[in-house]
């Protein structure tokens, strides 16, 4: 899998950007203002920060507590309480927030301020009761209809209690909870009692985070079994920890690096494993965002949320079987599409439901060519350069643009159909110095993307005028822009330049481990082997769980 | 909270009842003996996203909305609606960090919460926050899709139905039957299963000293609980009047629907403005934001019952320059203030029941605070500054419109020009709900009194 690649470059070298002027924001596009997310958080010593940044050694995260996100939540509530999953309507939590990188499982980001803990309650009071409710008791607690004391409620604490803590409860937390299931129950009854018991339980901290917090052991924090066993199973699966793995975790099993690993590869391999991956592509990309647009060609909407399907298959294709890297990610030469996908883009003719096409040549290769991604970073009614080089800059490059300053207009619009979309954005923005200070990163690698309009289909013309998609970019700050031409050599020349890979396995360190408390170096001889081509991305997560700071931490 | 806030004595004593470290968060400037009808007064603030074609809101002239494109439909309570023009808001920044100065005064937010959580903890009242925002459940929301700030920043309840729940939560349960058994005393049980979580929390707090930012974060949540205990124990509002909901058709039409399916936003809307006003006429809420859609909110506006603009909102609508495109976002804007004015001042325009004077509505008694983080849409401009349309400089100015009486605070019916910072205008809304304000943020701060009566 190895391959040519340009010279070494460090993303963190282009700091340059972050000492220029706010940048203008005439598309009233969303700019990173670079006060939140990963790419902020610190980073190495030797090479400044941001998820690209590198490091000579492994190093390990700080403890943490991790709320548990939306979906894990409602995973872990739907594991221990099977009892209920036909007649509950989920988790009462609103989306989880996301980063400034578009991350929703970041550890600092998902705080308990009075709107979440209210939501957590409702949750807990919703389920409690559907547990305790009379026809559905007696399969939860058998002892509920036999023997309906202290004993049987002592019961079901220290069952569906170590189920949702993800470890046994010690003497004490069991002594708290009969009592105050007593406390309750003496003043209603035991259903009661049960009731309330039981939205303590849900609304503890102790289910609502995942601890990785370890025991200190002279500056070495160290996780312990249970810990261990929770991390791989929602890092890996989103859902809690089965017995089996916390068995073998108690067992000692997980000391070995590639124990943990080879779960990590088994768990990956499932239904919700595959959906973790998803989620870190869908949010890292924002490919999304293409089934709420709106784009003024009819034909639009009637395919959107295929394109939003197309590029979940895309990327299932790339990373589960091609098990490539971040190479054949932006250099595949496919697409998967359906019948109606190739009426609108005009090439594949598949039966009906979607299979794989090899791509015309003028229609570009790999995720930047995804329709999903060309319409999702536009505007209504034309293509927009400025969002489409964001989306290189800071995704593929992650590099942030300073915030833009106030009361910039608009563009204006293409009145008369004398200009390209390509024209309005040179003359506007790099023609001001205003603008260009800021608008030089990003328009030119955008200015490659405009064979594609604001819908995802491919042009030769607009406005009757040849396109343009010559294109910029700085791989070497050093240097001068490397220049190209079109989507395909732009996609050709960012998966050939290190930064990128390293800008990519960072942000994947970033979310499998939830942010890791901003340290980015926990697994370089994994990100050394992905950047060599020796493995796929599918490969280089499972090999994060062998990192040390899977099982260690160092004291912030 | 750090709002610097002088609180009339019945205000300060009740806020010291319900346990709010009032001396701690507040700089006593004056107390001041309650008037007669204090206290009665509601807050409704609405957003409406990406500011409005000034063209189209002019011309307004006191007690006459009728040729304004936008403000039109309160052409029925104009005697009860000002018109504020000249406000700014240099602090917004761009149009993205504008949205968290709405009702915070600074971009980003700044170190404060917005305006409705000062007002009702001093109050001690609850801070509602609602909204008709569908979003994709999937993308979630960055932080600057959110203006609202009660020591996090807030995502509304974009459910109706929780929304109702919320907002009607003070209303008196109904007698149980005679042969019914003794209820039981949920309301005790959740306050102590909150204080078991909250020992748990102090155990963890404790246990993570040495690591900061954990202990940040527990706090944060520590803190959380111990509200959600207070409001278990809370009074209801003093100007509580109803003993059951009353019947509201917008809201039951939403039944079975998504509140975050952006084909239902008409009905999303009109359900979120009944229930905040039927709210505000029981008494049950007396401070509500409602935030519709967020900056950069691209909803498409064809929706059912919209104003039928099969385009984009934020973008090409509100990006308009031309002058098709910019009646287009008149009309839109328009919507806003139509569903605002059919749905919820004609319910407000009734007798207030609070009140001893028959003759008050809730209206009268009401602010409604009609804003937005941006005065031209396709300028971006936070200020009061001209733009060029047709070759003709025309002044643009924060949206400011407030409809209502505030229980005689406000001279209404007006057009009132100033040149003012909107940290005076959220001065301006404390001092009417009977919460003077001296400084927000460490900023001084001064009432606009051209808006008194």
């Amino acid at each position: 899998m190895k391959r040519r690649t340009l010279g070494l470059y460090s993303t963190t070298a282009l700091t340059l950007a972050l000492t220029l002027p706010a940048c203008r924001d005439d598309e009233g596009e969303q700019m990173d203002d670079g006060s939140g997310g990963i790419d902020t958080l610190g980073g190495g010593e030797d090479g400044g920060g941001g998820a690209a940044a590198r490091c000579a050694t492994d190093r390990m995260g700080p403890p943490m507590v991790r709320r548990l996100t939306r979906g894990e939540l409602e995973a872990t509530l739907r594991d221990v309480f099977p009892e209920i999953d036909g007649s509950w309507s989920g988790v009462s939590l609103g989306p989880d927030p996301v980063t400034h990188q578009g991350f929703s499982n970041d550890a600092e980001a998902l705080a308990v301020g009075l709107q979440t803990a209210g939501d957590i309650l409702d949750t807990a009071q919703d389920v409690a009761t559907l547990v305790t409710a009379a026809d559905t008791l007696a399969t939860v607690l058998p002892c509920a209809a036999t023997a309906p004391d202290r004993g049987c409620a002592t019961e079901f604490v220290e069952q569906r209690g170590a189920a949702l803590f993800r470890r046994p409860l010690d003497e004490e937390e069991i002594a708290r909870y009969v009592e105050y299931y007593d406390s309750v129950a003496e003043r209603s009854d035991f259903a009661t009692g049960l009731r309330w018991t039981t939205v303590a339980l849900i609304q503890s901290p102790l289910t609502v985070y995942r601890s990785e917090l370890g025991s200190n052991e002279g500056g070495v924090y160290r996780l312990d079994p249970y810990e261990i066993a929770s991390a791989l199973a929602y890092d890996f699966s989103g859902l809690p920890p089965t017995d089996d793995l916390i068995a073998r975790a108690v067992a000692g099993e997980f000391d070995d690096p590639e124990a943990r690993i080879e779960v990590a590869r088994e768990l990956l391999a499932t239904e919700a494993g595959h959906a973790v991956l998803e989620r870190f592509f869908r949010e890292w990309s924002g490919y999304g965002q293409v089934a709420g647009a709106v784009r003024d060609d009819p034909d639009f909407e009637g395919v959107r949320d295929a394109m939003d399907e197309e590029t979940r298959r895309f990327i299932e294709a790339v990373v589960y079987e091609d098990e490539a890297d971040v190479y054949g990610l932006l250099t595949a030469n496919y697409s998967v599409v359906n019948a109606d996908l190739a009426s609108y883009y005009g090439y594949g003719a598949p039966g009906g439901d979607f299979a794989r096409v090899e791509r015309p040549a003028q229609w570009g290769i790999g995720l930047l060519a995804q329709g999903s991604v060309l319409a999702a970073n536009a505007n209504s009614g034309a293509s927009s350069p400025t969002q489409r080089g964001l989306l290189v800059y800071e995704k593929l490059l992650c590099e942030s643009p300073p915030p833009p300053p106030a009361d910039v207009p608009a563009l204006p619009a293409d009145v008369d159909g004398a200009q390209t979309t390509r024209q309005r954005y040179e003359e506007v923005h790099m023609a001001d110095p205003a603008c260009q200070g800021c608008h030089q990163f990003f328009d030119p690698i955008g200015f490659s993307f405009e064979h594609f309009d604001q819908a995802g289909r491919y042009r030769t013309q607009e406005n009757g005028l040849e396109i343009d998609a010559s294109g910029l970019l700085v791989v070497d700050p050093a240097a001068d822009p490397v220049a190209f031409d079109g989507l395909s050599e732009l996609a050709t020349l960012a998966a050939e330049t290190p930064a990128v890979t390293d800008c990519v396995s960072g942000l994947m360190i970033g979310y499998v481990f939830g942010g890791a408390g901003g340290e980015v170096c926990v697994a370089e001889s994994a990100r050394d082997a992905l950047q060599a081509g020796e493995i796929g991305m599918l490969e280089y997560v499972a090999q994060l769980a062998g990192a040390p700071h899977f099982t260690e931490r160092e004291a912030p | 909270m750090r709002a610097e806030i002088a609180l009339r004595r019945r205000t300060f004593l009740k806020a010291l009842g319900i346990g709010i470290a009032a001396p701690l968060a507040y700089k006593m400037a004056s107390i001041a003996d309650a008037a007669p009808g204090d206290g009665l007064t509601r807050l409704f603030i609405f957003y409406i996203p990406h500011g409005w074609p000034i063209e189209h809101v002019e011309p307004v002239t006191n007690g006459d909305l009728s040729a304004s494109n936008v403000l039109s439909p309160l052409q029925p309570f104009a005697d009860r609606v000002t018109v504020c023009r000249g406000l700014s808001m240099h602090d917004g920044a761009t149009n993205h960090a504008a949205l968290q100065a709405v009702v915070t005064g600074f971009a980003g937010g700044g170190s404060v919460d917005s305006i409705d959580a000062s007002i009702a903890q001093a109050l001690g009242v609850t801070p509602h926050a609602i909204g008709a925002m569908p979003y994709d459940p999937i993308a979630g929301f960055t932080h600057d899709a959110q203006m609202i700030k009660h020591g996090t920043w807030v995502r509304p309840t974009e459910d109706p139905f929780a929304a109702a729940e919320d907002l009607f939560a003070g209303l008196k349960d109904a007698p149980p039957p005679p042969d019914a058994p003794p209820p039981v005393d949920d309301a005790t049980f959740r306050t102590e299963a909150l204080a078991l979580t909250e020992s748990e929390l102090e155990q963890m707090h404790a246990a993570v000293s040495e690591l900061s930012t954990e202990q940040s974060k527990l706090m944060l949540h520590l803190d959380a609980v111990r509200q959600l205990k207070t409001q278990d124990d809370g009074e209801p509002p003093a100007i509580l009047s109803c003993e059951q909901r009353p019947t509201m058709p917008a809201l039951e039409a939403m039944a079975g629907l998504s509140p975050t399916d952006q084909a239902n936003y008409a009905r999303i809307m009109d359900a979120q403005l009944q229930v905040a006003a039927y709210s505000m006429v029981c008494g049950s809420a007396q401070v509500i934001t409602m935030q519709n859609m967020w900056v950069n909110s691209n909803l498409n506006f064809g929706f059912a019952g919209g104003p039928g603009i099969a385009k984009g909102h934020h973008e090409p609508i509100s990006h308009s320059s031309d002058q098709a495109g910019r009646a287009e976002f008149a009309q839109c804007q328009r919507w806003f203030i139509e569903r605002l004015s059919e749905v919820m001042l004609t319910v407000l325009d009734q007798p207030d029941p609070a009140d001893t004077d028959p003759e008050r509505t809730v209206l009268d008694n009401s602010l409604i605070y009609v804003c937005s983080e941006v005065s031209d849409g396709w300028n971006h401009n936070s200020d009061a500054s001209p733009i060029w349309l047709d070759g003709m400089e025309v002044p643009t100015y924060l949206p400011a419109v407030i409809i209502g009486g505030g229980g005689g605070y406000l001279s209404p019916g007006r057009v009132v020009d100033v040149s003012r910072h909107n940290l005076d205008m959220l001065a301006t809304l404390s001092d009417a709900m009977g919460v003077p304000v001296t400084a927000i943020g460490g900023q001084g701060v001064n009432v606009i009194e051209e808006l008194q009566g």
